[in-house]
């Protein structure tokens, strides 16, 4: 054990985790059953699930960055998909308003999250959980029963090919390019050190509060997109759809190797985290296994994730002085 | 008042011309406690001001008030001539006041290049950094400075301690300040580390910038240092050019005259048995105790003295169950290996921690509580409390150590400091412990609460406890402790008894000189 | 220099003075169900008949059970996001089973209460020795627990509750339903470990400065466990006795539990910073929880008004608590 101590502690973990786990979960999948892995279809069918959960973990891994962490995405999923839901008739210039206005509600929930969160001494974690209870609300008044359909128009736009090549692939591609680009920028910078020391980074003048409302305004309107991606990948609206991507997307990240304590994270290792768990399904239906384990072997996988993120951490800082 | 030291004609000829920085007359209290009562120090640019005192002087409140980070009840700060309104520590950085405080002020999880020019990066475009220009800048900006070998990607917590602190005084000075404020920089710097911050700073100082130097090394500040400013008590007892003012005046300066009465009066031959309570043999707990061999009998006052992070926390904890260790721990006889506090606790080892805020008391719980809080097992049956018990234990409490409360359900966090610690000394020793470990118990508190730990401790003697305390007061050291082991670097570099227990050895040999460990 | 012997002093100068001010939170929760009760009166006078008060405690009365075991883990800095699943599944596990084995209901009860110890030991060890933090900790476990119960029942649940079950629970001792004598005993617990147990004051140790605590002599780890175990057999009762109560199992019947158990006790005056906080208080939150949901059933609004009134009573009793506490 002690020999391992100083490899650990130089262990870039974000770079190496998802991958560790990506190989072990990929590789049990192509000796189980190869065609779930690469067989035709499969890539569009994966990217298809893998979009709405990497622009979710994408926004969650920045609120983890910052020692906080965004439980209301769910219920803004859900709200989202009953709002569409109700307005299937859109199309043309309603159904650009009808966006429009799902994005000014995505600002308007962060914006509240964030304010509170930045404002207050409340931890994220219970000002989520309150905000995923209301949209969650407003989810049920607005559709209480699952039904409905998605504009054709909706359908039209996010669903389908370009050149050839699934759009969801273009959208985990882009967000994937995105955060290359943003991972140097002072904001994604002042993110990291709120989260690896709030204090300090207030005394070295980061903008914590503006940060922190910037960060959860992002969740929300991430969600929002989500959202509108699942509404037309099912076609219908759900007042729970959304009740999946919390624990998932917190997967992902914790996936992805990034401290749950915050200070670090990588987005694009969420995305292979999102990849990983998005394993679990087809690994499951190879196993010849009840569709329902996927549910289990969700939160097992996330449980396994952080109590191995958690232990090497607690090792490392057991050294140090 | 103390003494000022008078001026001589060099001096008169230099203070003719006013001040560059000058802190005026200075009041802080915290509560109770007067931490600074009318201190004054005036600066000169081009020259490095060294500022010295014992542990408790007030240095690193003086600090702080100038870096924005506490107010001053009174008295004013100017720079230039201009009278300075610092009220945070961004009022300070902006009127030109750098500071490198002993608690760094690195953000763990970035890099060195991102840490050291964070706000001012060299290129920046629509917010995003360019990591390349970033990288060069620090490469250069290290090799300017001596440091070549710092990787600019590296992680800064991966970084040594000593590296950390390099590499908070070189960010202190790219940008270029007014004043440069180093509090206690020199801590965790090797001998030819601090030969470098020795070079830059008086590089600094020469190109017009003032410095402000503030150590307890004694020898680093007479290398340093153009000029000196001693504190004691929380106010200045002498100023002065170093070439005018000798090593043994300045400790002179630092140590006073201390109020003798202050110390109960107690025989050792009379209360110290032979029985030993705790002894150790190349004991030692990482990071910082590497291997102390010592013993503690019964009756007997050992105190451990010497710098701040020498190994005595470690020392203290692990004595305590509460760290890691290894070596041989003896406990009345039985040899031992404690894990846990509640183990220590069950051997008859009770601990008053450093921090009584943060480790030792629950400050939203009422005394009750507090006082409650390590005996339980004492005042319950089975697993309910029994209110009659914890009454008595109150009251005996209270009554023994003579807190003054209104009530014993009033919440620990509204007493004042001195009598807060008394509940924590009264919650430990209501375990009746055979082995007494306090952690600079008496800081922070008042003469009267002073007087009173005093007196408790030599009562505690009496009656066959034994005591090991760790002190940043060489006073209450030499006067309390039947032996000192100083310790350095993780081993005891000097033991002293009898008449060798001066205040003076204490101090000497925490900084490198004196009289060296001759037993083993 | 003058000794500091004086301590500084606030309020009034009496004891009951500190015990009033200490306790402030919970007073006023109280007084907050009795503004809701008689809002409720004024709308409709059937709501105060001695019929809708016990109705109303009935109904509170799952939010109180599992309030306790919630109540205890944001006391020592954490939460229980499983409790909905444990919940659920403890009804759904013992309505399969007890139709299974007809006549062995103690058993099968016996059974329910082993796994959900053995749901909060799990909790407990990975909050407490593995040092997950407890959100993602319990919010994984509910997802293992969903996942099982989705499979064992196939995603739809098909047998009755057993009626033995639904007889005790509605029966009457001595005036008061059955039901309502278990949260008796519950709060009657739930005091006694609060206020007369080492391991309550441990608790309060823990949650307001777990260093201390562990300088004083606590074992931190393993009373850490005890929230756990407690939020999820709290949970797994609550389950049964809706159960009992409704006459109905079904998958999502413990959501709504969840922003309710929270809420409760952030509304009983509890911070949710940790280390303050009491059972008496989270009681309040249940009835003002449970008038809520009459008030709105009396002016026409739905589950989702629910949800939504769940979110803002939560942030603004937590925020209303923060604000007392760093009052001081």
């Amino acid at each position: 054990m002690q020999r391992l101590r100083p490899i650990l502690r130089h262990l870039d973990l974000v770079a190496v985790m998802p991958y560790v786990y990506l190989i072990a979960l990929a590789l049990a999948l192509y000796l189980k059953f190869p065609a779930l892995l690469t067989g035709p279809g499969r890539l569009n069918t994966r990217a298809t699930a893998v979009f709405p959960l990497a622009l979710i973990a994408f926004s969650q891994t920045l609120a983890i960055a910052t020692r906080g962490i965004d439980l209301s995405v769910g219920g803004l999923v859900s709200a989202t998909t009953a709002l569409i839901a109700t307005h299937s008739g859109a199309k043309g210039f309603s159904l650009v308003l009808l966006v429009v206005a799902l994005l000014a509600l995505g600002l308007l929930a962060g914006s509240i999250t964030g304010l509170i969160v930045a404002f207050t001494r409340l931890q994220p974690f219970i000002i989520t959980l309150a905000m995923w209870s209301i949209w969650d609300g407003i989810a049920f008044v607005v559709l209480p029963v699952e039904g409905g359909t998605a504009p054709p128009g909706l359908l039209r736009l996010l669903l389908g090919n370009v050149a050839g090549i699934p759009k969801s692939v273009y959208g985990v591609v882009f967000l994937y390019v995105a955060w290359l680009w943003l991972r140097h920028t002072r904001f994604v910078i002042d993110v990291k050190a709120i989260g690896s020391d709030e204090a300090r980074a207030r005394l070295v003048g980061v903008p914590v509060a503006w940060r922190k409302i910037q960060v959860y305004v992002l969740s929300a309107v991430f969600a929002v997109l989500a959202g509108i991606y699942v509404s037309a990948v099912t076609d219908s609206g759900a007042p729970n759809a959304g009740d999946q991507f919390i624990l998932n997307s917190v997967a992902c990240v914790v996936i992805g190797g990034a401290s749950i304590y915050g200070g670090t994270g990588s987005v694009a290792s969420s995305i292979i985290g999102a990849f990983v768990l998005l394993l679990i399904p087809d690994l499951v239906f190879a196993f010849n296994l009840s569709s329902f384990w996927s549910v289990f072997f969700e939160g097992f996988l996330l449980l396994v994730a952080v109590t191995i993120s958690s232990v090497v951490i607690t090792f490392r800082q057991s050294g140090a002085g | 008042m103390g003494e000022t030291e008078q001026l001589t004609e060099a001096e008169q000829s230099t203070s003719a011309r006013s001040p560059d920085l000058a802190l005026v007359n200075i009041h802080k209290s915290f509560g109770g406690v007067r931490a600074l009562v009318g201190a004054t120090v005036e600066c000169y640019r081009g020259e490095v001001h060294g500022c010295i005192g014992e542990n408790g002087a007030g240095k690193s409140t003086l600090i702080k008030i100038l870096s924005g980070a506490l107010h001053a009840d009174a008295g004013e700060i100017t720079l230039g001539g201009r009278l300075l309104h610092v009220r945070s520590p961004h009022d300070a950085r902006k009127a030109g006041i750098r500071t490198v405080f002993q608690e760094l002020s690195l953000i763990p999880h970035l890099s060195v290049a991102q840490n050291l020019f964070y706000g001012a990066e060299p290129d920046v475009r629509l917010g995003r950094i360019s990591v390349r220009s970033l990288r060069a800048a620090a490469r250069k900006v290290l090799a300017e400075y001596g440091f070549p070998g710092i990787s600019p990607d590296l992680v800064v917590s991966r970084l040594q301690l000593a590296d950390r602190q390099i590499l908070e005084i070189i960010k202190a000075l790219i940008s270029k300040p007014e004043v440069l404020v180093l509090d206690e920089a020199t801590s965790a710097l090797l001998p030819k580390q601090v030969e470098w911050l020795f070079k830059t700073v008086r590089e600094f100082a020469s190109e017009g910038g003032i410095a402000f130097f503030i150590s307890h090394r004694l020898a680093e500040v007479e290398a340093l240092c153009d000029r000196v400013t001693v504190l004691r008590n929380g106010e200045d007892v002498g100023h002065g050019l170093m070439t005018e003012m000798p090593e043994d005046r300045l400790v002179e300066l630092m140590l006073g005259r201390r109020i003798e009465r202050l110390y109960p009066h107690s025989e050792p031959a009379g209360r110290v048995r032979d029985e030993v309570v705790v002894a150790l043999e190349h004991f030692g707990a990482p990071p910082r105790l590497h291997d102390v061999s010592m013993e503690v009998r019964r009756g007997q006052i050992v105190g451990i003295g010497g710098l701040a992070g020498q190994g005595q926390s470690e020392l203290l904890l692990a004595l305590y169950g509460a760290r890691r260790s290894y070596g041989q721990m003896t406990l009345n006889g039985r040899q031992v290996h404690l894990r846990s506090p509640s183990q220590a606790l069950a051997s008859g080892i009770a601990l008053v921690p450093e921090d009584r805020a943060s480790e030792g008391l629950c400050l939203s719980l009422s005394v009750r509580e507090n006082l409650a809080l390590g005996n339980l097992h004492t005042i319950s049956r089975g697993p309910l409390i029994s209110p009659r018990r914890e009454q008595r234990l109150v009251r005996s409490s209270v009554n023994s150590l003579h807190i003054r409360l209104r009530s014993p359900r009033q919440e620990a966090s509204s007493l004042s400091g001195g009598n807060q610690q008394k509940v924590l000394l009264g919650r430990v020793l209501a375990s009746d412990p055979s082995l007494l470990l306090l952690y600079d118990a008496t800081r922070g508190v008042d003469i009267g609460t002073k007087t009173d730990i005093y007196q408790l401790m030599h009562d505690q003697c009496e009656q066959g406890v034994a005591i090991l305390f760790y002190s940043t007061d060489a006073s209450e050291l030499a006067n309390m402790a039947d032996e000192v082991l100083v310790l350095h670097d993780g081993t005891i570099r000097a033991r002293l008894s009898g008449a060798e227990l001066t205040e003076e050895q204490i101090v000497a040999a925490a900084v490198g000189g004196g009289k060296q460990a001759t037993r083993a | 220099m003058t000794p500091d012997g004086n301590t500084t002093t606030r309020g009034t100068t009496l004891e009951i003075g500190d015990l009033l001010r200490r306790n402030a939170p919970i007073f006023l929760s109280y007084l907050v169900v009795l503004m809701l009760f008689v809002a409720g009166v004024a709308k409709s006078t059937g709501f105060g008949s001695t019929d809708n008060i016990r109705f109303l405690a009935e109904q509170a009365t799952f939010i109180g059970v599992i309030g306790l075991g919630q109540t205890l883990c944001i006391l020592t800095g954490g939460v229980d996001l499983s409790v909905p699943w444990t919940f659920t599944g403890a009804a759904i596990l013992t309505s399969i089973l007890a139709n299974q084995h007809a006549s062995k209901l103690p058993q099968v009860l016996l059974l329910v209460l082993g796994l959900a110890i053995l749901i909060g030991l799990i909790n407990g060890i990975g909050v407490a020795y593995a040092g997950v933090p407890p959100i993602i900790m319990t919010l994984g476990m509910s997802g293992c627990v969903e996942g099982l119960m989705l499979v064992y029942t196939g995603g739809g649940i098909s047998s009755y509750p057993p009626a033995a079950l639904g007889n005790w629970v509605l029966d009457t001792t001595v005036g008061l339903p059955n039901l309502l004598w278990v949260w008796v005993f519950v709060f009657v617990v739930g005091i006694g470990i609060l206020n007369f147990t080492t391991l309550g004051r441990s608790l309060y140790a823990i949650g307001t400065n777990r260093a201390a605590a562990r300088l004083a002599g606590i074992n931190v780890r393993r009373m850490l466990l005890v929230p756990y175990v407690i939020s999820a057999v709290g949970g797994a009762a609550g389950g049964v006795l809706l159960m009992g109560y409704t006459g109905q199992a079904y998958l999502t019947m413990g959501d709504p539990y969840l922003f309710a158990s929270a809420a409760a006790v952030a509304v009983g005056g509890a911070s949710i910073l940790g280390g303050n906080g009491h059972y008496i208080g989270t009681v309040a939150g249940a009835f003002v929880l449970t008038l809520l949901n009459a008030l709105l059933i009396l002016f026409n609004l739905g589950t989702g008004y629910l949800d939504i009134a769940y979110g803002a009573v939560l942030v603004s009793a937590a925020y209303i608590a923060t604000q007392r506490f760093s009052a001081r």
